[in-house]
Formats: structure tokens, C-alpha cells, sequence
């Protein structure tokens, strides 16, 4: 059953990410088990657009971010996608 | 070069201070080597928890322990609860930056307000880095940490807005069986006549952070089969902004300003079988300042599932939408999915890894249509070895693959015991569109909890810039 679902999962998003257009304006987030809050991101981001969140781990505010992808090239981590 | 050997000989000074230390550490081989491995998994970090931590600890744990360290329990909250365990409450970690990176490799970042910024920006070679965390217990429930760390760089090089930055955490936790709170203060201050110009959302002029300050609260309360994860952070930036003049004039007039948000992330999970939740979510963003610009409202639920297999194998699955309402979000992103999959195995050969897999796609209401935001696949797997039963090395390797925010890329990493002692890490990482970066370290422990090293990084950003780094660093943990 569980097997059923996982595969059923990685259908899904196998034909989203085949049939799917990309969004217009990229957007940039954190994948928060890779991240080790080093906060070398903050440091970088131009619009200050990124803060240590609820589990210590980076968060971006959407609101603020230009997607200059400045944290992306930055974190040792590979951890903003 | 004044500046580095004064740093030298206070680095020597305190490696005299500890030399007994040194003594007592080297007539307890299995002693020394426990601790040496705790310094590393402390303050090294090199790829997150995933993979370092069961690595470190493999055949020196108790069963209680490994379950603790097992791959699948890598994202629980770590560093308190892991120091007071080895009563390690204080530790320190100073290193020294050397930028070789030619002048006409660098651009411009810096146009700072000042004269003395310009020139900094030409002239600087050096580097401080200070990292300083003490935690303790107050009582049976209570406890603290107080983080601290500066940076100083006088070169401007891609890591940093500002030449200077000066983080301080100060927390208050509250644990009891069902009950975790923390109340916690956090300032990042910067100087900002060494910080370069950014251009802040909502405001017109280009602005020099100075401060940000944050006071935060998180309450965690179990009610059996249902629990509820509150966290808000209140947040106040201080900025200047300078203002010309006249056109084509270098006098300027310096403004200061202050611009406050306030974030609250509430969850509330229900239990519905062993391994499964369910939750809502809301997230709220309230720009605090005149204009009201950058408000923002999340508001979904999802499920999530956790099930640690056996010890060497677990699965993790999270599947949740969300409503994202505010104005500086485009249309197309209304209504978001995001569906993450995560698989850990270790194996009894020395051999770990996990493969994870993150979708983020939106629903457009007036086209009616969906868009892929985001894709990412991640595999990494790494082979660590004893060498002498004692020393421990590891091999990592990595992909990730992420297209749509041009994040692919790979890496390798050799951590290698040489002799007395001594370790080197070699990293290769190669990125499609961003970078390519190799960097050599070579570290020496002169015992259990104090270590130097010595790492020269080269980094090749595609077109904006070429660094290369040499650091002379020192750990110790007392
Ligand atoms: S740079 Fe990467 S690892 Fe460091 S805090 Fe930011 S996201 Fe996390
Ligand atoms: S993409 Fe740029 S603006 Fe957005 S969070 Fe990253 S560094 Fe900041």
C-alpha cells in the first residue's frame, strides 16, 4: 500500500514536471534538511529577504526576494533550490 | 602582516594554556579519540547532519545513542541537547582569512559611503573569523545558549554584504514533558560605513544596513494525539540611506530609518496512525511599517509521514498546499503544492546515503493552469573507513539536480587521515551555470578538543569572479 502511494507520488509529479510550464518568476527556497543555519546567506542577500526560522534553519521571505540568486551560489550546503 | 602574527601568538599563547589538557588526552587513546570526534561533529558541519554524525559515531555508541544519530533523525533540534549530553557547554572557534584573489579579478561591489570603505575595499587582504557558544542548565526544565560570532574581512569577496558582522543569539528554553518553549533574542549588527549598498523592497534609495534585531517566541505543547508549533518572531531592521545632494556632486546627506516585520508560522498536527500526520498551517508576514507593502498570508495543510524503517533505513514524505495571499506575489502562485520525499540507508560496510526529491508546482486560477516552481533531486552517498581502528576518513559524493533555478551540480569530498595526527579534505564541486570551486584543507589536532588548520579555497563564479582563499584557522572546544 505504502509502495502504491509513493509511486503514485512520483507519477504525479513526473507528468507535472513533464507537461508543466515553469512559473514566470522563479522562486527560490530553502530545503531545510540540508541547511546548517550558517547564515552565509544573510550575509549575502541584497534585499535582506532572509532570516533563521522556527527550527534554526534559513527561510526566505518571498515578499522581499528579487531572485537575484546571489544565496544560491553562496551556501555551502547546496541547500536553497 | 603585523596583524597575523599577533593572531599567531595569541593562537599560541592558548595552545600552551591547554597543554595539560594535551597531556592527560594522549594517555587515553579510545578517550581521545571519542572526544576528537565530538569536536568534529560540533563545530565541522561539512554537509549537514544526514551523513556526518552517524559516520562519526560508528561502533562507539550505545544503543540509546545510536538511535539518537540515526540517519533518519537528522533534522531534530541537535546542539543543545548534544553538548549538555557530553558536557561540553563551551567551545571556541577563531580562524584567519588570507585573500590572495588578484585586484582585477574582483568586482566592484563596495561603494561604500565613506572614503575609507573605498579604500578598505582596494587595499584589504585580511580576515577574522570568531565563533564563541556556551549553553547550560538553570534548573531541571530551564536552560540557555548564548552564540556569538563576528566576522571582519577587509576584502569585499562574494560572501558578505558587509565587512563586518557581528551575530549574538541569546536563548531561554523551557522543557518539560509535553511543553517545549523557547524565548530567544537575536541582533546581527553590521558597520555601515564598511557595508555595501543594497537596495531594499520598498524603499527608493540605496540603503546600508546597520542592525537587525529579532525577538523570538516558540511554544511546542503536546495534547496526545494532537500538537501545536507556534513560533513568532518580531524583527526591526536599522538602515540608513544617503541622499545626494545635487546631481553630480559628491556630498551626500545621511538618513537613518528603521523598517519592523513580524512573522507568525502556526501548525497544528493531528496523529491520525503511527507514522502519519496531518496538519494546518497558517503563516503571516505583517510589514509593520507605514505603507503596509509586503503583507503576506499562507493558509493549507498537508500530511505528513515519518517511518524509521529499521536502524539502518528510513522514510520521510510531506505533501502540502497552500494559499499564498499578498500582493507582491504573482497570480500564478495563488495556490502552491509542494511534495517532498526523502529515503535514508546505512549500511553495516561503512556505506550511507539517502536520495531526496522536492516538488513545488502552482495552480494559476485564471488560466487555469499548473507551473513547476521548483524541482530538486538530491543523492548522496559516502564510504568512511578507520584507519588504525582509531582514525576515521570518509569519501562523499553528491548530486544535485535542480533545473529550474539553475542549481544542478555535483561534488566530491575526500576527508583523510595522514599521520600523527593530521587530516586533509579535498573538495571538488562543479556547477553547471554558477560555479566551480576546489579547496584543500590540511588540519592538525594537537589534541582531543583543540585542533589548526590550514585551507586554501579557489572559486570560480562564472563571470563575476574569481577568489582565492587561504585560511589559517584554530578550534578549540573547553
Ligand atoms: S547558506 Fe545555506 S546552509 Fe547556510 S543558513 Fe543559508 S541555506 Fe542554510
Ligand atoms: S535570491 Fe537574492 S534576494 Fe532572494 S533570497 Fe536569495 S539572495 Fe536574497
Amino acid at each position: 500500500m505504502k509502495k502504491i502511494g509513493i509511486i503514485l507520488i512520483l507519477i504525479i509529479i513526473l507528468m507535472v514536471y513533464i507537461g508543466c510550464d515553469k512559473v514566470s518568476n522563479p522562486e527560490y527556497n530553502v530545503d531545510k534538511s540540508a541547511c546548517n543555519s550558517c547564515g552565509a546567506c544573510i550575509g549575502i542577500c541584497p534585499k535582506d529577504a532572509i532570516e533563521i526560522g522556527e527550527d534554526g534553519k534559513a527561510i526566505i521571505d518571498q515578499t522581499k526576494c528579487n531572485q537575484c540568486g546571489k544565496c544560491i551560489a553562496i551556501c555551502p550546503e547546496d541547500a536553497i533550490y | 602582516m603585523k596583524k597575523i602574527l599577533i593572531l599567531l601568538l595569541i593562537l599560541f599563547s592558548i595552545s600552551q594554556v591547554f597543554s595539560d589538557e594535551e597531556h592527560n588526552n594522549k594517555s587515553n587513546a579510545k578517550s581521545k579519540n571519542k572526544y576528537y570526534k565530538i569536536a568534529r561533529s560540533l563545530y565541522r558541519k561539512p554537509f549537514g547532519e544526514t551523513l556526518c554524525i552517524p559516520f562519526i559515531w560508528l561502533g562507539n555508541l550505545t544503543d540509546d545513542e545510536k538511535d539518537k544519530f540515526d540517519p533518519s533523525n537528522e533534522q531534530e533540534p541537535k546542539d543543545l541537547d548534544q553538548q549538555r549530553r557530553f558536557n561540553l557547554t563551551n567551545w571556541s572557534q577563531i580562524s584567519l582569512n588570507y585573500f590572495t584573489t588578484n585586484a582585477k579579478h574582483d568586482i566592484n561591489m563596495v561603494t561604500g559611503a565613506s572614503q575609507e570603505a573605498e579604500s578598505i575595499n582596494t587595499k584589504g587582504k585580511f580576515g577574522l573569523k570568531y565563533q564563541h557558544e556556551l549553553t547550560g542548565k538553570i534548573s531541571e526544565e530551564f536552560s540557555y545558549d548564548v552564540k556569538e560570532e563576528i566576522f571582519y574581512s577587509e576584502k569585499s569577496h562574494e560572501r558578505r554584504n558587509s565587512f563586518l558582522t557581528n551575530n549574538l543569539k541569546l536563548s531561554l528554553f523551557y522543557k518539560q514533558e509535553t511543553t517545549y518553549l523557547r524565548l530567544q533574542f537575536n541582533n546581527r549588527y553590521y558597520n555601515p560605513d564598511e557595508t555595501n549598498f543594497l537596495n531594499l523592497p520598498g524603499v527608493v534609495y540605496n540603503t546600508q544596513q546597520q542592525m537587525t534585531s529579532s525577538a523570538i517566541l516558540h511554544l511546542k505543547q503536546d495534547f496526545g494525539k494532537l500538537s501545536l508549533n507556534v513560533y513568532s518572531n518580531l524583527r526591526d531592521l536599522e538602515y540608513r540611506y544617503v541622499v545626494p545632494l545635487e546631481e553630480n556632486n559628491d556630498e551626500y546627506e545621511v538618513h537613518q530609518a528603521s523598517d519592523y516585520d513580524s512573522y507568525t508560522d502556526a501548525k497544528l498536527f493531528f496523529k491520525i496512525a503511527d507514522h502519519m500526520k496531518v496538519f494546518g498551517r497558517m503563516y503571516y508576514k505583517d510589514d509593520l511599517n507605514e505603507l503596509s507593502l509586503f503583507d503576506q498570508m499562507n493558509l493549507g495543510g498537508g500530511f505528513e509521514y515519518d517511518n524509521k524503517i529499521d536502524l539502518f533505513s528510513s522514510i520521510k514524505a510531506k505533501v502540502q498546499y497552500y494559499n499564498n495571499i499578498s500582493d507582491k506575489i504573482n497570480n500564478e502562485q495563488d495556490h502552491n503544492f509542494v511534495t517532498q520525499l526523502r529515503y535514508s540507508r546505512r549500511f553495516r560496510n561503512g556505506i550511507s546515503g539517502f536520495v531526496s526529491y522536492i516538488n513545488r508546482s502552482c495552480y494559476d486560477n485564471e488560466t487555469s493552469q499548473i507551473y513547476r516552481v521548483s524541482n530538486m533531486l538530491r543523492i548522496h552517498a559516502m564510504y568512511s573507513y578507520s584507519i588504525e581502528n582509531l582514525n576515521n576518513s570518509y569519501l562523499l559524493s553528491g548530486i544535485k539536480y535542480n533545473p529550474e533555478n539553475e542549481g544542478t551540480l555535483g561534488f566530491i569530498e575526500q576527508n583523510q587521515y595522514l599521520f600523527k595526527d593530521i587530516y586533509s579534505t579535498v573538495n571538488i564541486k562543479y556547477s553547471f551555470d554558477l560555479f566551480t570551486s576546489y579547496s584543500l584543507k590540511i588540519e592538525y589536532f594537537l589534541n582531543s578538543l583543540q585542533s589548526f588548520w590550514i585551507k586554501n579555497e579557489y572559486t570560480d563564479f562564472y563571470n563575476i569572479q574569481k577568489q582565492n582563499l587561504i585560511y589559517f584557522g584554530s578550534t578549540f572546544i573547553f
